[in-house]
C-alpha cells in the first residue's frame, strides 16, 4: 500500500482548531504521523503522542460541549492505544504485518509438525519434572529441561534476527516506494505466527525449573 | 474474568487427558495451536471394529478455556462414530461451557483438533477425508 506510506498524517484537529472524529480505517501510523514501515524513530513517535496528548487534555474541554468532550476522550484513547502499539517493537511488527495481509490467526493455526512435538516433548517433561517425586528421573528430566531451555531461546533468538532482517527488506521496499515482498510479508507471518508457542513453552520451562530451585 | 462453573469443573477434574498410540492403524491424531495466544492441543480418536470410538484423550497446553473444551471434545467423542463425531461444532462448546466472547477461540481449537484427528483416522485407514471448511 504505496500511497499509506506517503499520505499526509491524520489530523485530529481541522483548519478551525476543532477536534475531528477519527475515522475507523486511520491507522496507527497514520495517527501518530509516521511513516508505515518496520522501524520507527522513538523520539518522534514519542513527542508526537506527547504532542498530540497535550492538545487533547482535559482541562481544555471541561466546557466544551458533551459531543465535543465524547470526541476528545475517544481521540485519547485511540492516540493512547496507537503508541502503546508502535512502540513496542513486537506489538509494532504483529500490527503492521496485519495491517497488511490480514489477521495471523487465520491461516498460521498449523506450525510445522516437528515444532509442535518438540514443544509438547518440552511442555511433558516441565509437567513430569513438577510433579516427580523419584530424584534419580528428576534430575533426568531436569538436564532435559535445561537442554529444551537452550533449544527454545536459540529458536527465539533466531527469529528476532530473522525478523530484524526481514523488517529491513520491508523498509528498504518502502523507501523506494514499493509494497513490502510478498515473500518477505509470508516469512514474518510464519515467525509471528510461531512467537506464542515459543513463549508459552519458554514460561513453561522457567517456570518448572524455578519452582525446583 | 470468571470462568464458568463447567470450565473450572473441566479444568480440575479434566477428563481423559493422556495419550494413545500415534502410529496404531486404528488411532487418529489431532494437533492443533492457537497463534495468538499460543495454546496448544493434542487430542486423538480411537475407533473400534465397528466404527465406534471406544477411547479418546487429549494433552492441551494453555488456558483453563482450551483445557476444558478439550475435556469436554473427548467426553463427547466416545461412543460416537466418525461421521458422527464430524457433527461436533465449537458453538455447541461455547453453550455447553458458557464461554465468554474472548473464549470461543478455544473452541474453535477444539473443534479444528477433532476434525484432523478424524482425517487422521480416515486418512490410516484409506478412508476420503473431509474437506475443511471455514471458520466462523
Amino acid at each position: 500500500m504505496i500511497e499509506a506510506t506517503k499520505e499526509k498524517p491524520f489530523s485530529v484537529f481541522n483548519e478551525d482548531g476543532e477536534i475531528e472524529a477519527i475515522p475507523a480505517e486511520v491507522d496507527h501510523f497514520a495517527l501518530l504521523g509516521v511513516q508505515r514501515k518496520f522501524k520507527v524513530d522513538a523520539e518522534v513517535l514519542e513527542s508526537r503522542f506527547y504532542e498530540l496528548n497535550r492538545k487533547l487534555h482535559p482541562d481544555f474541554f471541561m466546557d466544551a460541549p458533551v459531543a465535543v468532550r465524547i470526541r476528545s476522550l475517544d481521540a485519547t484513547a485511540r492516540i493512547n492505544e496507537a503508541y502503546q502499539t508502535l512502540k513496542d517493537p513486537i506489538a509494532r511488527v504483529v500490527y503492521l504485518v496485519q495491517l497488511e495481509s490480514g489477521k495471523l490467526e487465520e491461516n498460521e493455526r498449523t506450525p510445522p509438525p516437528e515444532l509442535f512435538e518438540e514443544i509438547f516433548e518440552a511442555q511433558e517433561a516441565a509437567e513430569e519434572f513438577q510433579c516427580c517425586a523419584d530424584e534419580e528421573e528428576a534430575e533426568n528430566l531436569r538436564e532435559r529441561l535445561n537442554a529444551a531451555m537452550g533449544c527454545f531461546s536459540a529458536l527465539k533468538d533466531g527469529q528476532r534476527t530473522a525478523l530484524d532482517r526481514l523488517g529491513a527488506a520491508w523498509d528498504e521496499a518502502v523507501e523506494k516506494n514499493e509494497p513490502a515482498p510478498p515473500e518477505v510479508v509470508r516469512k514474518m507471518r510464519s515467525i509471528l505466527g510461531q512467537r506464542n508457542y515459543i513463549e508459552n513453552t519458554l514460561t513453561s520451562l522457567r517456570r518448572a525449573l524455578e519452582e525446583s530451585e | 474474568m470468571a470462568y464458568s462453573d463447567k470450565v473450572v469443573d473441566h479444568y480440575n477434574n479434566p477428563r481423559n487427558v493422556g495419550s494413545l498410540d500415534k502410529n496404531d492403524q486404528t488411532v487418529g491424531t489431532g494437533i492443533v495451536g492457537a497463534p495468538e495466544c499460543g495454546d496448544v492441543m493434542k487430542l486423538q480418536i480411537k475407533v473400534d471394529e465397528g466404527g465406534l470410538i471406544e477411547d479418546a484423550k487429549f494433552k492441551t497446553f494453555g488456558c483453563g478455556s482450551a483445557i476444558a473444551s478439550s475435556s469436554l471434545a473427548t467426553e463427547w467423542l466416545k461412543g460416537k462414530t466418525v461421521d458422527e463425531a464430524e457433527e461436533i461444532k465449537n458453538t455447541q462448546i461455547v453453550e455447553e461451557l458458557n464461554l465468554p466472547p474472548v473464549k470461543i477461540h478455544c473452541s474453535v481449537l477444539a473443534e479444528d483438533a477433532i476434525k484432523t484427528a478424524l482425517n487422521d483416522f480416515r486418512e490410516k485407514n484409506g478412508m476420503p477425508v473431509v474437506e475443511r471448511k471455514g471458520h466462523h
